[in-house]
């Protein structure tokens, strides 16, 4: 038995029900009684031996028919150890309640929230429990319980909510945050100061040009300072978590796409990535050369859009056209790949869609040659550039234990200096094969989470220029008639062929029963899918760890003491994209 | 003829106060920055570099509603979303006019779930809808000349 799971049930012999390693994936997991989970939650955090210090997700699922009908699942990740526990609760339908561990992981309070919101579990003891996808006034119910219609209870043909097109327009709203609902949005713990007299509310966003999306902040002011600030997601909410439910697997691929619509490939990456740990598929050599080649190309695209959008909110104008420049020949190379510029749906369960031309490789290496020369420009604009540093260095500076306690990833958490890439701990594609560098900041700050994009992106190129000199022959999808469709000439012709075809595309394949997590490095951090199977052929629950959500976990406490000029770098120092924040 | 008279004459255009209101009006669109989901994107790359959206007289983007004629709606509405959109479509200053960008404004696209509008038009007047997951930024380019063409027909003083 794994060392993780024996020191649990040694502690715990009586709250441990089961704890097993999954034979076929790997997965640890282990499932407790909700009693005494709170007193197991800090022992996991704290124990040497375990020191689970990260906290990946929280998801839930809902089994109608079990006597102990809703399950939590808490995804822990051990950074001394490297390595990952999953642990289950179950609960009542009469009394679904459970201990919050939100004072334990700091990042637990949004995932906390998430899980109230859509499956309705309360968390004893939670400091803030209120719906946060969903609106307040939303009394449908809560959508991911499987008793849920996926279209809604009716809203979408009455819209009580609105006035009518045909009425004249009048006061149909008062004032931005109604007084009996200011106190959430005020912090607890104010400085003693007897001068002050009433603190000022400031909403900011939805509809905000630097909000990267529809996002809302509502700010407690103490004049130009940030006394606290309270995000209110769900603005983009689309429930794809729900719809994937309906749906069979190969289905799911193109809403991924339009989760971190930035990156779209990145995102296909992670959900195949998932399936095929799903159902034990190994994919052919060049695939996975050339998945990893596309994936740092987008990668590469995500952080130029990143550097532009971030530069104009700070003021810098020409950053932003220099970027979409580059940007746009990448977009052109998509296109030849796949036909799209944006909503890019290349990765396929056990491969990719097409082969890289000849044309797309020698596109590739002419970028490359030109493309350090490009990054050389970015920094002769910013990296001395004073306002720039005046506007990023020491703004938004939080250490390496708060940004693992808050469950942030990617250049966030490696801008604390903290070296956890999935590229590196669990390798995939051919990140292993090829010799590239993890960048590490170290203040803490927005100017060292600039620094670690700006050295990523010549990561990646590094890491596409050896890709492409290793680049093997061979196939581009692999071979497994239950799972992949044949090649459409085999189906024209092979009456086989056509039968696993017709089977594929009407009712989908269908994987073991079982669940498995599987993470996956994109340019936001840790995107990860928790996929529940129940054998047939949809997914019985799909849960989607979005790094976005999490980071904004960790605005309030970012955010505190700063003025307000810098909430808007806040916002682009997370490379916030929306629709993967609010899936 | 007077010098003054044959200076003048190729300077003066004979019209009617419909066609140069409408001119003036098709000609300085000015768009609110309102970006929803994945066609903000495409609207961003529209203004940028390559595509140039001020060609067409429409590339002042203006983040307030009060000071913008064009609420190009790029991306999925929500139902959380729906009264600010609502809100921000009213607090506009008339004449004003929508674009519906992208299958999800249309129409919901493929999320039809228990919070998603399906079809920004449910809750706001449309002008001209753009067909594309996303619309690349010529098929943006094209509804705003659509956008163009619907305004110069407009009759305000000859009914």
């Amino acid at each position: 038995m794994h060392p993780f799971l024996e020191t649990l049930i040694t502690k715990f012999p009586e709250a441990v029900i089961t704890a097993e390693q999954d034979p076929a994936r790997g997965d640890l997991w282990a499932q407790v009684k909700a009693e005494p989970w709170r007193d197991v939650a800090q022992f996991l955090h704290d124990d040497p031996a375990l020191a689970l210090d990260h906290i990946t997700d929280i998801c839930s699922a809902d089994y109608p028919d079990d006597a102990e009908r809703f399950e939590v699942i808490y995804q822990f990740l051990s950074l001394p150890h490297g390595t990952r526990l999953r642990i289950k609760c179950r609960v009542t339908e009469e009394s679904p309640e459970i201990a919050t561990i939100s004072h334990i992981w700091r990042g637990a309070n949004f995932l906390e929230r998430e899980v109230y919101d859509l499956m309705g579990i309360r968390f004893i003891g939670h400091p803030d429990l209120r719906r946060i996808l969903m609106p307040e006034d939303y009394e449908e119910g809560h959508p991911l319980r499987k008793d849920f219609p996926a279209e809604g209870r009716g809203w979408r043909s009455q819209f009580d909510f609105l006035p009518r097109l045909d009425e004249p327009v009048g006061e149909w709203s008062e004032a931005e945050v109604p007084d009996d609902q200011r106190h959430q949005f005020m912090a607890d713990d104010r400085p003693g100061d007897t001068k002050r007299t009433t603190e000022m509310l400031l909403n900011m966003g939805p509809q905000h040009p630097s909000t990267h999306g529809v996002l809302r902040v509502v700010l407690e002011l103490d004049g130009e300072r940030v006394t606290k600030a309270m995000p209110d997601l769900g603005y983009l909410h689309r429930g794809v978590e729900k719809l994937a439910e309906g749906l069979t697997y190969m289905q799911v691929l193109p809403h991924t796409d339009r989760l971190d619509y930035v990156c779209a490939m990145t995102n296909n990456y992670a959900y195949v990535r998932a399936v095929e740990k799903l159902i034990g598929m190994t994919v052919p050599e060049r695939a996975e050369y050339v998945r990893t080649i596309i994936a740092e190309v987008q990668r590469i695209v995500g952080h130029l859009f990143w550097l532009g959008t971030q530069a104009l909110d700070i003021g810098a104008m020409t950053v932003f056209f220099w970027t979409f420049r580059e940007r746009e020949v990448l977009l052109d190379l998509f296109e030849k790949l796949c036909g799209a510029r944006l909503t890019l749906n290349y990765y396929r369960i056990g491969g990719v869609d097409a082969d890289l031309t000849p044309e797309i490789l020698a596109t590739l290496r002419e970028f490359l040659k030109t493309f350090p020369a490009h990054i050389r420009e970015y920094d002769t604009l910013l990296q001395k550039n004073r306002i720039w540093v005046a506007r990023t260095k020491g703004v938004a500076v939080i250490s390496g234990e708060d940004a693992i306690n808050f469950g942030l990833t990617g250049p966030v958490l490696r801008g604390s200096g903290v070296a956890y890439d999935i590229r590196k701990l669990e390798p995939y594609g051919v990140y292993d094969r090829v010799e590239w560098e993890v960048p590490l900041g170290k203040d803490g700050d927005t100017y060292d989470r600039y620094w670690v994009r700006m050295e990523e992106m010549w990561q990646s190129a590094r890491i596409i220029e050896q890709c492409l000199d290793q680049l093997p022959e061979g196939p581009i999808l692999a071979v497994d008639a239950q799972v992949i469709p044949p090649p459409k000439p085999e189906v024209m012709r092979d009456m086989q062929s056509l039968i696993h075809h017709f089977i594929i595309f009407t009712q989908g394949f269908k994987p073991p029963k079982g669940e498995t997590y599987c993470g996956t490095e994109v340019p936001k951090g840790e995107l990860g899918f928790f996929i529940i199977s129940d054998g047939s052929s949809r997914p019985y629950r799909l849960k989607i760890r979005s790094p976005s959500f999490i980071h904004m976990g960790a605005f309030d406490y970012m955010a505190r003491g700063y003025l307000i000029s810098d909430i808007v770098t806040i916002f682009g120092t997370y490379d916030i994209v929306m629709g993967e924040c609010d899936r | 003829m007077s010098f003054l008279e044959r200076q003048l004459e190729p300077n003066i255009i004979t019209t009617n106060l419909d066609y140069a209101i409408n001119w003036c009006r098709k000609s300085a669109l000015w768009p609110m920055t309102f970006g929803l989901a994945c066609c903000a994107i495409e609207m961003i790359a529209s203004v940028s570099s390559r595509y140039d959206i001020d060609r067409f007289g429409a590339g002042v983007f203006r983040a307030s509603p009060r000071q913008s004629d064009l609420m190009i709606v790029a991306g999925t509405v929500c139902r959380k979303m729906a009264p600010v959109i609502r809100r921000i479509y009213d607090q506009m200053a008339e004449p004003r006019y929508v674009i519906s960008m992208g299958s999800c404004a249309t129409s919901g696209n493929h999320y039809n779930s228990y919070s998603v509008v399906q079809g920004v038009d449910q809750i706001v007047p449309v002008d001209v809808y753009i067909a594309g997951c996303p619309p690349r930024p010529e098929a943006l380019m094209d509804g705003l000349i659509k956008l163009q063409e619907k305004i110069q027909k407009e009759k305000y003083f000859v009914k």
